[in-house]
């Protein structure tokens, strides 16, 4: 399952990449699905000030 | 306190066979009452069944390493599988060389294959109304598709069935059958690969084992053929096993057909609970490598863990109303393909094949339920014979 394809890509390997590092609100649910649906613990989504 | 109830449940607990017919109830107690414990099967074995742990562990491959196996029982093989039985430096570097064929781009360029084998096999019972699903859908789905894939001829799947089966479901008690059955399919796995070798390379997963290379040279006999038997095994029967055990679900539940064909897009949610609840791969294991501390007990250098992801999945503590089959649930970050360096690598692959499976036989049957009168276990591949109430082709 790809959550969020307009922030994740995959690499030639299958490995997650992140392609935009600053999402606006519009994003926030995707990325925030994405954090937690990764079961790698490898996602996290900081909030910037 | 551990009391003698709960104890006597995790010396006898094992994660195939009849132990499957009481496992969700046996995991909720052992994940309350006995987290980590000792099993006095398979030659004896720790289990460690709650999610944190599992996931934990998943994560420390120095102090719990693959080798000998990760399968308990083991698989009959001979010499360890590629790359799953092998630990670091070399596991990644086998693991990298096959890595792109099961990468997203990949399966997607794959998945109208997927999609014709899928339909192919429904079209060869249309209008019938007794089914068994297992036999005539679940099980040859992913052998056509892997055959496929593989480059693999297909007319001789029946004995590459006989082969996974021995291997599979026979091996917890009649080993000597499951070693003939992995000697034999690994020396038909090299005849493939002799054959292939005078060929020219074709863009299959076999093309891309003889063409691999790692540390600058192709893989040796040895290794082509250590790898192919992984390959050969690992995508079959568990992708098989899931599709079975989530049409059994479905055949029970007329609500959830009923949402599923409202919003057919909630296919890909239903195949991770699917995953999450009635996988194939109720565990795996690892070694210690050094005398460790867990859950309260001291476990030696040797010894045998058991991470028992099926129990791990129905953990409250990390999935709310665990027990229950909810199937747009999200987040779902089940541990259904393990986690860390050894995560399934094909489960891009398994996770096309059945949302591609379940999607098209969700288009021709609608309403489907369990033939009256029988009673069909939630595992393995036997049969699932079910009455189709749809309209077949359209």
């Amino acid at each position: 399952m790809v959550a969020c394809p307009e922030v994740f890509e995959a690499d030639e390997y299958g490995y997650a990449l992140v392609k935009v590092h600053e999402v606006g609100p519009e994003l926030e649910g995707k990325v925030r699905l994405a954090e937690a649906d990764c079961p790698e613990n490898a996602i996290t989504v900081e909030e910037r000030m | 306190m551990v009391n003698d109830r709960v104890l006597a449940l995790a010396r006898d607990f094992r994660h195939h066979d009849e132990g499957l017919d009481v496992a969700f109830e046996v995991y909720r107690e052992l994940r309350e009452g006995c987290p980590v414990g000792f099993s006095e099967h398979y030659g004896g074995f720790w289990f460690v069944t709650r999610f944190d742990d599992i996931h934990r562990i998943e994560q420390d491959s120095e102090t719990f390493a693959v080798s000998p196996g990760m399968l308990l029982p083991p698989l009959g093989n001979e010499r360890p599988g590629i790359p799953i039985d092998v630990d670091p430096p070399m596991h990644g570097t086998y693991r990298r060389a096959m890595l792109p064929a099961f990468s997203p781009q990949q399966i997607d360029r794959l998945e109208p294959m997927v999609r014709r084998a899928a339909v192919e096999l429904l079209d060869a019972f249309d209008g019938e109304r007794a089914v068994d699903v297992a036999a005539r859908y679940a099980v040859p789905f992913p052998m056509v598709v892997f055959c496929e894939l593989a480059g693999l001829p297909t007319d001789e799947s029946e004995k590459l069935e006989d082969w996974i089966n021995r291997i599979f479901y026979v091996r917890t008690h009649d080993y000597d059958s499951t070693l003939r059955a992995a000697a034999e399919l690994t020396t038909y796995i090299t005849s493939i690969l002799e054959a292939r070798k005078g060929e020219e390379a074709r863009d299959d997963l076999f093309g891309r084992l003889l063409t691999a290379e790692i540390e600058g040279r192709p893989l040796t006999d040895e290794e082509l053929a250590d790898y192919g038997f992984i390959l050969v095994v690992a995508g079959l029967d568990t992708t098989a096993w899931v599709l079975r055990s989530s049409l059994w679900y479905l055949a029970q539940h007329p609500e959830d057909r009923a949402k599923l064909h409202e919003r057919p897009g909630l296919v890909v949610t239903a195949v991770e609970e699917f995953l999450r609840c009635l996988s194939s791969v109720q565990g795996m294991a690892r070694t210690v490598t050094r005398d460790v501390e867990l859950g309260g007990h001291r476990l030696r250098a040797g010894d045998r863990v058991l991470l028992v992801f099926g129990a791990g999945n129905r953990d409250e503590a990390k999935f709310p109303d665990a027990d229950r089959i909810v199937i747009d649930r999200q987040p779902n970050p089940h541990v259904a393909f393990g986690a860390g360096i050894h995560r399934c690598m094909g489960s891009n692959l398994a996770r096309r094949e059945l949302r591609v499976a379940l999607e098209e036989f969700l288009i021709r049957y609608p309403d489907f339920s369990l033939t009256p009168g029988s009673d069909p276990a939630w595992y393995g591949i036997d049969p699932l014979p079910l009455v189709l109430e749809g309209r077949g082709r359209m």
